[in-house]
């Protein structure tokens, strides 16, 4: 149970990003908002949306990423005010930012086991595929930054469909291509990928 | 990118698209250039095609990501490893379900193919088990006109695999792109597939996906591939959709519904019908036209396209793929029989056109063949009849319960439960439920029959809810009026609490789902049903959405209120939230409330109730819909309405909102999905009617649409909108006099003048011109004035015909999203449709709802 004066704090605080946020989409340049600027608060969403999804008490435990991100997009941006380039930036962003949420949970994974948390390791069975996953996670965001070097773009689009759960047509609007270069830079992206995580 | 870069990725993107063969040409042309640009475009390559075959960086929603990553560990075989004591030879091919190779056994020293089923599908526990038992099953059958089944296995780390025999020769659908069959290889090819599926089907044993893919044509004859094995692929599948594949899928299958020997005697016919017409039976271009087809629509006879194939083929053929199971052959066996004996000269009876001689105008699947064996219906006035929907289904109405004694009290609790249940029953994919405010017309006291006859359901839910002090009695009971008898009843108690009250709603949800054998996902449906903690708010939330289903202004004022209390005594209770959206969201939709004002406010509700349960379908409905009015945002809207309907498919508020969604997003084929959906949902409701009728016109059938937009009148006699409705469409249908008389009549109803309803005296103006008195169309069009917006004059115009002036006030007109769906299907502009400037004002349109116009 929330109680009102809680709820009341958050809705102070997101009005106003959400104000902001708006307005740093709406006022940016031919080349988008800053990318810095706008991926920290979308981030803070994502994981605290991300949070109320894994942790609410009914129903399953699944991560549904794709619906975090229009969540996230209501919640942050009055759609409105900022048209369809706008909406471009702003998954941009929140694919990139998902990543982040992703890779930042697997990291404290690591570090709470490197602590010796008592409570995980009688969990069994769970504590293998968790570890598995995290360990997975991080190797592949050092294989994204290495691929970054070469391929920037392919690197937006495994974020967009991988981490964000976009569609490949979502995608090409997103990144503001056609679908045929999503297509092509996808597979080259996975195969590359691939590769760097098998050689390892 | 560096150019090395650049070059690389387009030589990758090349040399995917190209057949093996091809690609290794490409290689070794390269190869001879540059060596090492070549190395490193295989290793590419050969890893592209380790991460597809094993699902490396499958989208993160669908299980944990640690399996799928893992899986990206686990390489497939290559040629010369070892599988148990086989020894690969070479890839054959793969697919969603794994990789098949060609392999070795040296101890029979004979060629197997080995299918390997792809770690991720293994990875569910369900699914391998499940692939296992019917990869056995499948293992008994042995028929010359079957791929044996020799063996089934695990690797060590749980993969599951089968050795089939490996039959050599072009599958079926190889042999199909070559062109036609002669007719005689056609019925012997046709006669081998149907016997190896008889023999299958004699051993109990379904296929589930037969199709000329999975037919290969020996020198000894056809033999079928791939038994029971479709199952698995679904059950992996989570129930995202259907499993089969789809241009062979039968109307049950693309509904997901259940499955049995007479959807492989439906794929027989559609095969047989390609193998003798070289066509599909249904097409399209797109996966939502092909399913409407299938569901809805009768195929071209094959007489048409292949005049000389036998008679008594054909009728088999087309029998099997009756949209009705019940009207088709029950088995292959059944099939084979009538092959056989009409093989041996001779026209034998088809046993089941004799048992289902009642349901044979279903069998030639047409709309209004339907109408006939239904019959005249009595005319009420609460539902009047309407064009029946041909769909047999599962479903279901739950009639407003009776409440004995308690006053009010019991009432409001009354009407709380019957809300549980719809709303869980709602839920339930497999189920059709009729909505709250279409069995809102009846009570306990109207006969069941008439009921169910009415509102097109299968069976009725009645309730009697009693309060004695601090108890509250449900009795429950479901009517089913064909067998004229009460099918199941049970009682319930509980104490007049929040807590007492939410169990037995949660029981008698759970008890009616395993009496209609509602399968295991939808049964968690059964854990929705929450309430508040006390039992006051509980009340005024009850009594909110009572308020809310009148969708009259002071009712809607009125539930806003009651939800406004109730999310501040309640903040946490999400349903609380959903209703608060869904009485602002109304009031803007039906003109009370000014729309910027209100729909900030019902975002923000819907958000919260969002937040707090994810998985409210009301409250995604909302949201789309805010979404689409206020944000103009196409694809976002979408995304939230397709939530909805995705989880509760029986809304049906939602499926008329993205029907009118898609309508304007430019797809039409899936819009009539929807409005169709609807229409089932709330038989009684004349709006739905409308909008169906609406979306014949726009799909140019235009019989269809009278029929609707007269039954929707007949429903509601006198609206403006149903006779103007009915005037377009009578316009176009050239029954020109009729459509006077029936806008002459809509102009004189109470509250029609030319500012409110300007397309009635346009459709006047046009239909008087078109009957010669153009000095009456002058007048008309005089009396709409210059002071519309210039779309509303555009329209005039091209209704009169007079394009360049259409297009000049259209291209100078502001963008109105909401009259996309009409500038981009009505009739009306039919004959500017290519003309460039109708291209330019559509991109208009197409760019403020946030989507690139179709390249």
């Amino acid at each position: 149970m929330i109680s009102p004066s809680m709820r009341d704090d958050a809705d102070d605080r997101t009005n106003d990003t959400r104000r902001d946020t708006t307005r740093l989409i709406r006022e940016a340049g031919p080349e988008g908002p800053d990318p810095a600027r706008l991926v920290s608060p979308v981030y803070e969403e994502l994981k605290r949306l991300a949070h109320i999804q894994l942790s609410r008490e009914r129903g399953d435990h699944t991560l549904r990423t794709t619906a975090l991100v229009h969540e996230a997009w209501i919640k942050l941006v009055d759609g409105s005010q900022v048209g369809a380039r706008g909406r471009a930036y702003f998954f941009a962003s929140a694919a990139r930012a998902m990543r982040q949420v992703l890779v930042d949970h697997a990291r404290r994974l690591g570090a709470a086991k490197r602590g010796g948390d008592a409570v995980r390791v009688t969990l069994d069975g769970q504590v293998g595929r968790i570890d598995a996953y995290a360990a997975e996670i991080l190797e592949l965001d050092g294989a994204l930054k290495r691929l970054g070097e070469i391929a920037p773009r392919q690197v937006q689009v495994v974020e967009c469909r991988h981490f964000a759960g976009l569609s490949v047509s979502e995608t090409a609007d997103t990144l503001d291509v056609s679908e045929r270069t999503v297509k092509s830079d996808w597979a080259m992206a996975k195969a590359w990928l691939y590769r760097e995580l098998a050689d390892e | 990118m560096s150019d090395a870069r650049h070059r690389l990725a387009a030589r990758f993107a090349e040399a995917l698209g190209l057949d093996p063969e091809a690609r290794g040409e490409l290689l070794s042309r390269v190869a001879q250039e540059d060596p090492d640009f070549a190395d490193e475009l295989r290793s590419l390559l050969a890893a592209h095609e380790r991460a597809d075959a094993s699902g490396f960086l499958g989208p993160l929603d669908e299980g944990p990501a640690s399996e799928v990553l893992r899986a990206g560990k686990a390489p497939e075989p290559v040629p010369g490893e070892a599988l148990g004591r086989f020894r690969i030879l070479k890839r054959l091919g793969g697919g969603a379900m794994g990789v098949v190779h060609l392999a070795e056994d040296p101890r029979l020293a004979r060629r197997v193919a080995i299918k390997l089923l792809s770690p991720w599908i293994a990875a569910d526990e369900d699914a391998r088990r499940r692939f296992l038992r019917e990869a056995r099953s499948a293992s008994r059958l042995d028929h010359p006109n079957v791929a044996t089944v020799h063996e089934v296995g695990e690797t060590g780390d749980g993969r599951p695999w089968i050795v089939m025999a490996y039959c050599e020769g072009p599958t079926l659908a190889e042999r199909l792109a070559a062109g036609p069959l002669p007719l005689e290889e056609a019925e012997r090819i046709l006669t081998e597939i149907v016997s190896g599926i008889a023999a299958a089907h004699q051993l109990g044993i379904v296929h589930r996906d037969v199709k000329p893919g999975n037919v290969v044509l020996t020198e000894s004859g056809a033999r079928v591939l791939d038994f029971g094995i479709a199952q698995v692929d679904g059950a992996a599948a989570t129930g995202a959709g259907p499993l089969g594949t789809l241009p062979y899928m039968s109307p049950e299958q693309t509904r997901g519904g259940e499955v049995d020997a007479r959807t492989d005697v439906w794929a027989l016919g559609a095969v047989g019908y390609e193998i003798l017409t070289g066509h599909r039976p249904f097409e399209g271009p797109h996966d939502a036209a092909l399913i409407h087809r299938i569901r809805e629509e009768a195929p071209e006879p094959v007489a048409a396209l292949r005049p000389e194939a036998p008679d008594r083929l054909v009728r088999v053929v087309e029998a099997c793929l009756a949209k009705d199971p019940q009207a088709r052959p029950s088995s292959a066996t059944e099939v084979l029989t009538v092959l056989r004996a009409g093989g041996k000269g001779g026209d034998p009876a088809l046993p089941w056109r004799r048992r289902s001689a009642l349901r044979l105008p279903l069998l030639l699947g047409t709309v209004a063949m339907v109408t006939v064996i239904l019959g005249p219906r009595a005319m009420t006035d609460r539902s009047a009849p309407s064009p029946p929907l041909p769909e047999v289904d599962r479903s279901i109405a739950v009639l407003p319960f009776e409440s004995i004694g308690g006053g009010e009290e019991a009432g409001i609790w009354a009407r709380g439960l019957q809300d549980d249940l719809l709303t869980g029953l709602a839920g339930v994919p497999s189920l059709r439920v009729t909505s709250r405010r279409a069995s809102d017309a009846y009570d306990a006291a109207d006969d069941p029959q008439r009921v169910a006859r009415e509102l097109g359901v299968r069976l009725v839910v009645e309730g009697t809810v009693q309060t004695l002090g601090e108890e509250l009695r449900l009795n429950l009971r479901v009517v089913d009026p064909l067998a004229e008898r009460q099918a199941w009843a049970e009682s319930y108690r509980a104490e007049l609490t929040a807590p007492g009250l939410l169990r037995l709603g949660g029981e008698a949800l759970a008890d009616l789902f395993d009496w209609l054998e509602v399968d295991g996902a939808a049964h968690n449906a059964g854990a929705r049903i929450t309430g508040p903690d006390d039992l006051a708010t509980w009340r005024r939330y009850i009594e909110g959405r009572i308020h809310l289903e009148g969708r009259t202004e002071v009712g809607l004022r009125r539930a806003e209120e009651e939800f406004r209390a109730v999310v501040e005594g309640a903040p946490a209770f999400a349903e609380g939230w959903s209703g608060l959206a869904d009485a602002l969201v109304l009031q803007a939709l039906f003109g009370y409330a000014d729309p910027a004002e209100v729909l900030p406010g019902a975002r923000e509700a819907a958000g919260r109730a969002i937040e707090l349960r994810p998985d409210l379908p009301e409250a995604h409905a909302t949201m789309g819909l805010v979404v689409m009015t206020l944000d103009r945002d196409g694809p976002g809207a979408l995304w939230w309405l397709r939530r909805a309907v995705a989880m509760q498919p029986s809304n049906a508020l939602a499926q008329q909102w993205l029907g009118a969604l898609l309508a304007s997003l430019g797809q039409l084929d899936e819009a009539g999905v929807a409005f169709r959906r609807a229409v089932a949902l709330e038989p009684n409701a004349p709006a739905a009617r409308l909008a169906l009728a609406r979306w014949y016109l726009f799909a140019d059938s235009l019989d269809l649409a009278l029929e609707w937009v007269r039954a929707a009148e007949a429903l509601e006699p006198g609206g403006p909108v149903g006779a103007l409705l009915e005037g377009e469409v009578l316009r176009q249908l050239g029954r020109r006099e009729e459509a006077r008389e029936v806008l002459r009549r809509a102009r004189e109803l109470p509250g029609v003048n030319p500012t409110g309803f300007p397309g009635i005296w346009a459709e006047l103006a046009a239909v008087n011109l078109e009957l010669g008195d153009t000095l009456r169309s002058r007048e008309l069009v005089a009396e709409i004035g210059r002071d519309m917006p210039p779309f509303v004059l555009g329209a005039t115009e091209a209704g009169l015909g007079d394009w360049e002036a259409a297009l000049e006030l259209l291209a100078a007109a502001p963008v109105l999203p909401v009259f996309t769906h009409i500038l981009r299907y009505h009739p009306l502009f039919d004959p500017i449709r290519g003309d460039p400037r109708m291209e330019a004002i559509l991109q208009r349109y197409d760019s403020a709802w946030g989507i690139a116009s179709p390249r």
